[in-house]
């Protein structure tokens, strides 16, 4: 699987934390025509899983979101494309 | 707890982007997407403007989707992966070639055509005495049928090399011309002009066939070679620039294509798209050179004409490649992508020496180059494709 630095960015983004797809825009500044297809292809990929967050949905009254957390694999790549891409950390903290 | 259909207009968008896709997988994505915008919404975080914007997201997201379910995307990165693949990128390489040469004839067909009714022919002093016809006889036929020739215009006589052949040009196409024994007292005589070689003319804009026979008579007086206000000599309209645009095209797919090694549909779609639309530059500027530029007829100087027509082209044709061949070296070998984020590397303490170098990165993670930290610096540039790219 080809990674971008934009996949970087993504992957570093969950990793951080920012587990929805909103968020995720929010923390990388990306449109969210990139982020959601990324995000696709990113889960097709086996870099990423997506949960439905029902427990949180029940506390604010509102549908539940699909919240993305890493895999394995996952966190390997990130580990290899933070020491490709060193700016990935100074850009999203 | 299902989210509620929104009425917002950003919920619009989002219901308008998931009907494009199946509807197995449409309920989930729907409803993904309004959780997103129903939270937004609800912490206020987000201008209403913004929001728009991140609706607008849904369709590039649902047609990514869409391409990841679609059957044929699965059966092209199958095909991809198979050595059929390289045989089939081959044959559609060559299908593209094909109709670009074929879409450059008729363009050059329509270019030529342009204003037909006022290109004439001259004179055409072959096929017989040793040399090729000038204009392929069906359109000349054509012309004398509309009788758009010199002769219309006037007396005038023809040679061909140092010998006098007929006294009108549109006899001398297609009849077994004798060489006129008179020729000579024809040539002195008032009003006609020395002899001219095979050509073909355009009225410029603006002028009509009556001014291009005073211009022909006034020249005939002056005995000083064409005027030419009036008429554009159009020469060798009837031959295709094939050596120039061939080897263009060759230089090009060269440099383009073969010399990257490319191995992903991307890289080729880049590589034939920048081929296209070199070829389209030359052939375009090429054609508009000849229909509109009054230099073209060489007259006395023997070659001249030839050499505008091809010289201009294959000057053009080089410039274009030498650039692209600069262009291809800052480009990954495998996608095709501008290569970006140079780094300098090297070590600082051995700058006396070394003056290390330039690594650029294919954003794609195929691979990076090395290059000399100066430009222009004759270093070996080097490619290094990473594991698990293919090269």
């Amino acid at each position: 699987m080809n990674l971008t630095y934009t996949s970087g960015l993504i992957l570093h983004a969950v990793a951080l934390g920012q587990a929805y797809g909103f968020d995720i825009i929010d923390q990388t500044g990306l449109p969210s025509g990139t982020v959601y297809p990324a995000l696709r292809r990113l889960e097709s990929g086996g870099l990423l899983e997506s949960i439905w967050d029902h427990k949180n949905a029940e506390k604010s009254g509102g549908p539940p979101r699909k919240y993305y957390r890493l895999t394995r694999q996952g966190r390997e790549h990130l580990e290899a494309l933070r020491a490709r891409y060193p700016l990935l950390e100074r850009i999203a903290k | 707890m299902a989210p509620k259909p929104r009425l917002s207009v950003a919920g619009l968008l989002v219901a308008a982007a998931g009907r494009i896709l199946p509807a197995a997988r449409r309920a989930d994505w729907v409803r993904e997407w309004n959780a997103e915008l129903w939270h937004a919404e609800r912490s206020g975080s987000v201008s209403d403007r913004t929001l728009l914007t991140r609706a607008l997201g849904a369709f590039a997201d649902a047609s990514f989707l869409l391409r990841q379910e679609h059957e044929i995307g699965i059966r092209l990165r199958e095909m991809r992966s198979s050595r059929f693949g390289s045989v089939a990128v081959l044959v559609v390489v060559a299908a593209i070639l094909a109709f670009a040469t074929r879409g450059f004839q008729s363009g050059r067909a329509l270019l030529l055509n342009r204003e037909s009714d006022r290109i004439f022919l001259l004179s055409q002093p072959s096929p017989f005495m040793g040399s090729g016809a000038r204009v392929p006889p069906p359109q000349a036929a054509a012309w004398i049928a509309n009788g758009r020739t010199a002769e219309s215009l006037g007396r005038w006589w023809v040679s061909a090399g140092s010998r006098c052949v007929a006294d009108r040009p549109a006899v001398a196409l297609f009849s077994e011309t004798q060489m006129k024994p008179d020729c000579e007292a024809i040539s002195l005589a008032p009003g006609v002009i020395a002899g001219f070689s095979g050509l073909i003319g355009r009225l410029k804009p603006g002028y009509t066939f009556a001014d291009a026979e005073k211009e022909l008579a006034a020249t005939a007086e002056l005995g000083v070679g064409w005027l030419r206000p009036a008429i554009v000599p159009v020469t060798q309209l009837h031959k295709a620039p094939l050596v120039p645009i061939g080897g263009a095209l060759l230089l090009l797919v060269v440099f383009n294509v073969f010399g990257l090694r490319n191995c992903s549909m991307e890289a080729w779609g880049w590589g034939l798209s920048r081929i296209a639309l070199s070829f389209g530059i030359v052939a375009g500027l090429w054609l508009e050179i000849v229909a509109r530029a009054p230099f073209t007829e060489a007259g006395s100087i023997p070659g001249l004409s030839a050499m505008g027509s091809y010289v201009f082209p294959a000057i053009a044709a080089t410039l274009i490649a030498l650039r692209l061949r600069r262009d291809v070296q800052r480009r990954c070998r495998t996608c095709y992508r501008l290569l970006s984020m140079p780094v300098f590397v090297g070590f600082s303490g051995r700058c006396l020496f070394d003056s290390g170098g330039i690594e650029y990165l294919c954003s794609a993670h195929h691979g990076a180059l090395l290059t000399g930290s100066v430009p222009g610096q004759s270093v070996a540039e080097e490619w290094s494709q990473w594991p698990g790219t293919c090269a």
